[in-house]
């Protein structure tokens, strides 16, 4: 669950210190839904259970956001939509290195 | 200003399937196998000339090769729209709901071999049947009403 946005967040936004993205397709629901925006930090330091930005493994222009589910036995990152039945994620490109990760989600704006 | 923030254009996270999503579809191998099954009746409905005809022998051999080599090409595509389906499109998350998606899959994927091994009437049935229920459940999953039906 992210939750909604708040003043304090959107201080950060405009002091540089956060990102806002778009959320394009149903991978995410319920947490995120098409539509909505999501303020993103950006940061190396994430743990399974957050909600990350990374760059798609195959597809250099595209952003991804996706849960992180746990690493594989080379500490590489699994992600993994929270729409299993309607999301592409390491189930089919498999896990996704450090230098992938943009930044973790801390809160929406929903549509 | 909240709503203004709503409604700002910021750049796209992706949070979908990739391309290929919402172009799945059975009616490939179900195509296919129509063909398969088409073929296999051709192929023992086909008379064959009586004896010292060349030209008669001739045709009647031209005519069966290439219906069984269509048969053996659109076999084999039909189990590989088969094997799309199940390897891409579906996931953990649907055979949950359906548990015999691992079966019926690997079923239709070996009679598909069948159909190319033998000529038989009803292995090329037994291979339309599966697609069915691989038709059925696939629009179960995408929560539409789409009834079966066949080209032939």
């Amino acid at each position: 669950m992210l939750r909604e946005a708040n003043w304090k967040d959107r201080i950060m936004y405009a002091l540089g210190k956060r990102k806002i993205f778009r959320v394009q397709g149903d991978s995410m629901l319920p947490t995120l839904k098409d539509g909505d925006a999501v303020m993103i930090i950006p940061t190396k330091l994430i743990e399974p259970g957050d909600v990350v930005l990374a760059d798609h493994p195959y597809k250099s222009s595209v952003k991804i956001l996706k849960r992180v589910t746990g690493t594989d036995g080379e500490g590489r990152y699994l992600l993994t939509g929270d729409n299993p039945a309607q999301s592409t994620d390491s189930r089919t490109f498999g896990s996704l290195s450090i230098e992938c990760i943009q930044g973790k989600a801390v809160c929406r704006m929903s549509k | 200003m909240f709503d203004k923030w709503r409604n700002a254009e910021f750049e796209i996270a992706e949070a979908h399937c990739d391309g290929p999503c919402g172009v799945y579809d059975p009616s490939q191998a179900r195509i296919e196998a129509e063909s398969v099954l088409q073929l296999t009746k051709k192929i023992l409905d086909l008379k064959m000339p009586d004896g010292g005809d060349a030209k008669a022998s001739a045709a009647y051999q031209n005519t069966l090769t290439r219906f069984i080599a269509i048969k053996e090409e659109r076999a084999e595509l039909a189990k590989h729209h088969l094997l799309v389906l199940w390897t891409d499109y579906f996931k953990p998350a649907h055979l949950e709901k359906y548990p015999d998606l691992h079966e019926l899959f690997w079923k239709a994927a070996k009679t598909c071999s069948a159909c190319k091994q033998e000529v038989s009437l009803e292995h090329a049935q037994e291979l339309m049947d599966s697609i069915k229920r691989v038709h059925e459940i696939f629009w179960e999953t995408k929560g539409k009403d789409v009834p079966w039906f066949t080209a032939s």
